[in-house]
């Protein structure tokens, strides 16, 4: 069980408020994701909490420890952090960029340990990438790529994986395999917290929805109780209807 | 894993058997005979000389500025994530080679056989510093080498200024010999004077190779994974300035060199950054090695310089990865 706890947190660089007094907590055994228009601070916030920016005020803890205690590798082992752009240096191999997920475990090609092996090859499993490992990264499709990337988190074995817009630019199929492949990790125990702007995919996957605007949190609980009309007019400026589980956004307020 | 290792051994053979072979060319030829008995210490007092005192120092001077460039460039195209980056492109030669100069001129030179080195040094130290300090600040790996291009020219124009005001004939030779680049008259004193800073960055980079191969996933995607951005800069850049300087401090300004020699061994080595330091280092020895050779042998009024030679295969070489370049713009 870990839990991963942000209190007061705030970032302020010199002209704007980016995170202003935002508490926020994940643990095993849920899906959160995050829902904000762009600017709102979703992307600051994943950084603030996995300790990669430093906040002006606030603090985060892992497990009742501050994060900025550990040092990047034993962070990188309890939490998988998976950003937003995703670039690729090299034409490397889809097996070389699941291992680099060992990373933080000390590990490199060429000098992998049994539980190495074991934790690659059920990445790349879950995955469905069996066909595709030892195939060049720059010849495979932006889906195939996203898998490449979700498999190189899950080797990391963490108990927390954060996801700055898995899906995005990707087709509904392909979004719906990265949202299984993710509920899954947290059916076998993880935890995860995702930034998503498709509604419905949220409100299908998500155990908690957590609403940001302009650098703080307006609402934090399940879909049930947090997807309502005034809530979508507040946080995204559109109109919208909602039936059962289904939104259907009709237009801009304004 | 084992592709790496073969490819390692292999270029270790070949390291090898090019230094022994560069004790075999020459303008007196010696037979392999001759070569080997000298190398175990029964040769003839002339044979002893040649091979001892001129042959074998010359070789393991260009070795070991080749393999000090090549692991240069393997490293910093690692950390700055283009194929692009080597320290000549970046400006790093042309510091260090200015502040060999500057100590040259100032005969700063005659207080100790250190002067040469630690100038040649601080020279590359303060452009690699430059450098990563503007490759915090500014994404675009073309801003950098546009940087590294102005920091190479201010330098040059600063060493033309010395030339400029260089109080003799003598004077004005020996700094342009530096900026043109050579190890001909080089000694195994020049070598054990730059020897401590090339073993100490050799090591320092060699640490940093999981680092590298890390930042392939861009540098959020790497501190996601766990590793220290800051340290691995840091070690970086102190790697690259101590061996660039001490290679320039041995053979003056050698380009390009650190350049082509990753980009061959890339593709062999699957892309991987980490695997491709130690290759690099040995092929670019290699490679050094065998242009020195031909710059001995070839016929000529007056010897060819090894900086110009590179400089002459380099800079196509150059041109043309950069057309190829896929990944320039990330």
């Amino acid at each position: 069980m870990t839990k991963l706890v942000a209190s007061n947190l705030s970032v302020q660089t010199k002209k704007t408020c980016l995170l202003d007094d935002v508490s926020i907590s994940v643990q095993s055994g849920e899906l959160a994701v995050l829902l904000g228009p762009n600017g709102a601070g979703k992307t600051t916030l994943l950084r603030a909490i996995t300790g990669l920016l430093k906040p002006s005020s606030g603090g985060v803890t892992l497990d009742t420890r501050p994060i900025d205690a550990l040092s990047p590798k034993r962070r990188a082992q309890k939490i998988a952090y998976l950003p937003q752009t995703r670039p690729l240096a090299w034409p490397s191999r889809v097996i070389d960029v699941v291992t680099l997920g060992r990373f933080a475990h000390g590990s490199a090609i060429g000098s992998l340990s049994d539980d190495d092996q074991v934790a690659i090859n059920a990445a790349i499993q879950a995955c469905d990438l069996t066909t595709l490992q030892h195939r060049r990264c720059d010849t495979l499709s932006g889906g195939e790529l996203a898998r490449v990337h979700c498999a190189r988190s899950f080797a990391a074995q963490t108990s927390l994986l954060i996801a700055d817009e898995p899906v995005a630019a990707l087709d509904p199929k392909h979004q719906f395999k990265i949202m299984d492949l993710i509920k899954n990790y947290v059916a076998n125990g993880g935890g995860a917290l995702v930034v998503l702007h498709d509604i419905r995919l949220a409100a299908t996957y998500a155990d908690r929805l957590i609403w940001m605007k302009a650098g703080s949190i307006t609402a934090d609980g399940p879909p049930d109780t947090t997807l309502t009309v005034q809530q979508m007019a507040d946080t995204f400026g559109v109109k919208a209807r909602i039936e059962n589980q289904n939104v259907i956004i009709a237009g801009s307020i304004d | 894993m084992t592709l790496g290792r073969h490819l390692t051994t292999f270029l270790l053979i070949a390291s090898l058997l090019t230094l022994f072979m560069a004790c075999l060319l020459g303008a007196t030829p010696l037979g392999p005979d001759r070569v080997v008995q000298t190398l175990f210490g029964a040769g003839t007092p002339g044979d002893t000389v040649v091979i001892w005192q001129i042959r074998m120092p010359r070789a393991l001077a260009a070795y070991a500025v080749g393999a000090a460039l090549g692991l240069s460039g393997a490293a910093l195209q690692g950390l700055l994530r283009n194929p692009l980056a080597e320290p000549g492109v970046l400006g790093v030669t042309a510091s260090a080679a200015l502040g060999a100069t500057f100590a040259l001129y100032y005969g700063l030179v005659s207080f100790s056989a250190w002067v040469l080195p630690v100038a040649a040094i601080s020279g590359a130290l303060i452009a690699t510093i430059i450098i990563a300090i503007a490759a915090i600040k500014v994404q675009s790996v073309i801003t950098l080498i546009l940087i590294g291009v102005g920091l190479s020219s201010f330098s040059a124009a600063l060493m033309s200024l010395l030339m400029n005001l260089a109080p003799n004939p003598f004077a004005l030779s020996d700094m342009l010999n530096w900026m043109l680049g050579s190890v001909a008259n080089r000694s195994l004193d020049d070598l054990y004077f730059a020897g401590p800073f090339l073993a100490i960055g050799f090591v320092i980079l060699l640490a940093t190779r999981d680092g590298l191969s890390a930042l392939t996933l861009g540098e959020e995607g790497a501190s996601g994974i766990g590793l220290d951005l800051r340290r691995q800069r840091i070690f970086v850049i102190i790697g690259t300035g101590l061996l660039t300087g001490a290679a320039v401090s041995i053979a003056g300004a050698i380009g390009f060199i650190g350049i082509i020699v990753p980009h061959i061994i890339r593709p062999m080595v699957r892309h991987d950054p980490a695997r491709s330091l130690l290759p690099s280092a040995l092929l670019a020895g290699i490679g050094l090695v065998l242009a020195d050779i031909l710059v001995r042998t070839v016929p000529s009024t007056s010897e060819l310089k090894l900086g110009v030679v590179m400089a002459l295969i380099g800079a196509p070489a150059f041109v043309w990865i950069a057309m190829r370049g896929r990944t320039l713009d990330d």
